[in-house]
């Protein structure tokens, strides 16, 4: 196995004409959380999505596990083992709670174990548990959060991309869902976080990286989360 | 006409443009294109039962049920460079390929009409009190309901149905979380070439004349249909296909029949007026629109 799961080398994204992230390198070890701050238009959830194979690169490279995956499709990369939680959740509002688990499972690259990813998502998320038959729309913003990061954790990834998982939460929910972040971590799954709260990533991550319009401008250790100057540069990127 | 032979008819036209509409309705769910062309394989299915003529019947139906559905294949083939196209390209280069189709059935066949000789018996109506009732209204009825039912199965119960409307719902999603594209995609061509040759089956034993706009007459209700009921979405589709089946019967016999030529004029003022009232679609919910994205 590579001490390297996930790297992006000198990686770059356009919009038609317009860069949007310009030679962004980083990688993720097994088992690590790296976080991804910087303000709106830095190039966060491009990035993300460019990694699934949503958007193609302009140039660079993506590897997992050594292997180029930048000219695969995403659910040929989804089967490999990154699972992308979408800014916005995503989740399929008309289906069933179970439903939208059931989907989750078609990225897994055997069936092997798949009882046992289910029990363990339901015990993480128990209000998901209590309401299998229920419309996922019907659920509270946190619940369809929690229904989403578990949809992505039923394939079974060694890698989850997080896309602004706290976006519109209650701070009480917020906390809940760094827990079951920490659970998840500890399960050995490595985390890529996307987040506007700056502070609870560099907090949480094992590094940080900020963005500005594309670039990455600096990289912050947990450490640095009492040093207010690089806290305030996290901030405004 | 009775009305209980009024509800009969009305129902079995109903039922075949339900599933024209429904044909429709797969491959835009996963593709978001509406194919003008799609009559053209029901067209396809019509000659092959003419160019099959003499066989058992067994081996007409089973050649109609091959070729529809390999044309509908090739379709998917044609469209394939087209998937990242706008929904303008895309609807120019369907319409594109039902007039080539048609101009070639014209140059193969020539603009006559062959007769298509199937299963013409069944066209005798029993009768029961003043019910007159022909065994293809009750085919028509009966394979719309079971292969209604078998839709509702695949894409409710099954694996690949979860998929189906997944890819429907949110394709970008549905990728992401591991479908297969390409795979779900064949499929709703698959599926919209056997409902294509099971209505070519009725539509031969009841319009006995292949000609080469044989499927597009039938296409521009069902497809009228689709958007009555709610184009983004299978149910509503499915219904709407229905709803015009139905309107059209129940409509031709309430009109004085010196006023029959306006029957078209009068189905598209109400079509007019729903879209009007229900820009959505008549049978869409309140999540239809956040749906189509």
């Amino acid at each position: 196995m590579s001490r390297v799961l996930l790297e992006l080398d000198h990686v770059s994204v356009s919009y038609g004409s317009v860069p949007a992230v310009r030679d962004l390198s980083l990688e993720v070890a097994p088992g690590e959380v790296v976080g991804l701050v910087g303000s709106n238009g830095a190039g966060k959830s491009t990035t993300l999505a460019a990694i699934m194979g949503v958007h193609r690169l302009a140039a660079g490279d993506i590897k997992f596990e050594g292997i180029s995956i930048a000219k695969e499709q995403p659910d040929a990369i989804a089967r490999r083992g990154v699972a992308l939680v979408p800014e916005g959740r995503h989740i399929y509002p008309d289906f069933t709670v179970e439903d939208n688990l059931r989907l989750g499972l078609l990225g897994r690259s055997t069936r092997e174990g798949a009882d046992r990813d289910l029990e363990w998502v339901r015990r993480l998320f128990p209000a998901i548990a209590d309401s299998s038959k229920r419309m996922a729309g019907l659920l509270s913003g946190g619940q369809q959060q929690q229904l989403a990061i578990a949809r992505a954790l039923v394939s079974d990834p060694r890698v989850l991309l997080l896309d602004e998982p706290s976006l519109g939460l209650a701070p009480s929910v917020v906390d809940t869902l760094f827990d079951a972040l920490a659970e998840i971590r500890d399960k050995g799954v490595a985390i890529l976080l996307v987040e506007q709260r700056a502070q609870l990533t560099v907090a949480f991550a094992d590094r940080t990286h900020v963005l500005r319009n594309g670039d990455l401008v600096l990289t912050l250790g947990p450490e640095d989360v009492v040093d207010t100057d690089r806290m305030t540069q996290a901030y405004f990127g | 006409m009775s009305f209980v032979q009024l509800l009969i008819d009305a129902t079995a036209l109903g039922a075949l443009l339900a599933l024209v509409a429904m044909g429709i309705a797969l491959v835009f769910g996963v593709m978001r294109l509406v194919n003008f062309a799609y009559g053209e394989l029901i067209t396809v299915g019509a000659y092959t039962l003419v160019l099959t003529k003499g066989w058992p019947i067994v081996l007409r139906v089973l050649a109609a049920f091959v070729v529809v559905i390999a044309s509908s294949l090739l379709m998917e083939v044609i469209f394939r460079p087209l998937r990242r196209a706008t929904a303008a390209t895309m609807l120019v280069a369907t319409f594109a390929l039902s007039f080539l189709l048609q101009n070639m059935f014209l140059f193969i066949f020539g603009p006559q009409g062959e007769t298509i000789e199937f299963l013409a018996p069944l066209n005798r109506a029993i009768e029961i009190g003043d019910l007159r009732i022909r065994w293809i209204t009750i085919i028509a009825i009966a394979l719309g309901a079971v292969l209604l039912g078998f839709m509702s199965w695949l894409l409710g119960k099954t694996s690949v149905g979860l998929q189906m409307r997944a890819a429907a719902a949110d394709f970008t999603t549905a990728r992401i979380l591991g479908v297969r594209a390409g795979r779900v995609i064949m499929l709703a061509f698959v599926l919209s070439g056997f409902l294509a040759a099971a209505v070519t089956l009725v539509l031969a034993v009841q319009r006995p004349l292949a000609t080469p706009n044989y499927g597009f007459v039938v296409l521009v209700p069902a497809l009228v249909g689709v958007v009555v009921g709610g184009l983004g979405k299978l149910v509503p589709a499915t219904l709407g296909g229905f709803a015009i089946g139905f309107a059209t019967v129940v409509l031709g016999d309430l009109l004085p029949s010196g006023s029959r030529v306006f029957l078209n004029s009068v189905l598209f003022a109400i079509v007019i007026i729903v879209l009007l009232v229900r820009p959505d679609g008549l049978f869409t919910g309140r999540t239809g629109v956040a749906e189509r994205v």
